[in-house]
């Protein structure tokens, strides 16, 4: 009966770890719903015809592919593999790395084309900033979930924490799937 | 992450980041060649969210928890 009772309470509290990890991606949500909304209000349907938009989707391939590696660590990982969910937390890292700069790429054209105090680029430098931000809080993530996997905080039976950083990794991604059509795809 | 065998969560990871790579290649294709495009670059959107939300951001463990589905503890 307590062996039971205590085996429904562990498996209790990681529901309640993941219902608590939605919330908070469900709220950080509502902030680039906001941006959404507002970039078609501001801006309507229209683009500036200066996008890179090799850039842009050289950058998204690189973030989808980014969510593959995420998940590919967290599979590992309940696999018990750590050498694997070591090696593909790195190659998260770096993808999201590559992703960062090629922001920063995108973003020193921007400047010449369509700066940030008026117009198209208002609404593209806070978009893409709030997301870029987003990004580099979720390779900070990754480089705890990197350490704390070399000193084997995780296994099989354990690996919470890998989860959810790998679940607010795959959040940021989505986030850009809608940003990139809304400020790269539409005319 | 417990529903499907090792080599079964590789191959779904690799056959939905071809499912993303197939919808983005669509969109792009469809933003150059279509007007108006918004609804058609909503669906793929949708589209691509619903397979990261379903297949790596496991969204249907919100509704089945238990042992069939969480197979390892909560994190410390």
């Amino acid at each position: 009966m307590t062996t039971t009772k205590v085996t429904e309470l562990r498996y209790t509290r990681l529901s309640i770890n993941r219902l608590g990890m939605w919330l908070f991606i469900i709220s950080e949500a509502t902030i680039f719903a906001a941006l959404l909304w507002a970039r078609f209000w501001l801006e309507g349907q229209g683009r500036v015809a200066e996008l890179n938009q090799t850039i842009g989707l050289v950058i998204t391939a690189i973030l989808l592919i980014s969510s593959l590696t995420a998940y590919l660590a967290e599979a590992s990982i309940a696999e018990n593999n750590h050498a694997g969910m070591l090696r593909y937390t790195l190659a998260t890292l770096v993808l999201g790395v590559i992703f960062l700069a090629g922001v920063g790429i995108e973003w020193s054209e921007a400047f010449e084309f369509f700066p940030p105090e008026r117009g198209f680029g208002r609404i593209f430098f806070v978009m893409t900033g709030m997301h870029a931000f987003h990004v580099f809080t979720g390779l900070i993530l990754l480089a705890f979930l990197y350490l704390a996997g070399r000193r084997g905080a995780y296994s099989a039976d354990n690996y919470w924490g890998a989860e959810a950083v790998v679940k607010y990794w795959h959040f940021v991604d989505v986030v850009w799937i809608f940003f990139y059509p809304a400020l790269y795809l539409l005319s | 992450m417990s529903e499907h065998n090792p080599s079964d969560r590789k191959r779904i990871g690799w056959i939905v980041i071809l499912l993303l790579a197939v919808l983005t290649g669509l969109e792009f294709w469809l933003s150059f060649s279509v007007r108006p495009v918004l609804p058609y670059l909503v669906l793929t959107a949708i589209a691509k969210a619903g397979l990261i939300l379903y297949y790596f951001m496991h969204v249907n463990q919100l509704w089945k928890p238990g042992k069939e589905t969480d197979d390892h503890n909560e994190g410390n």
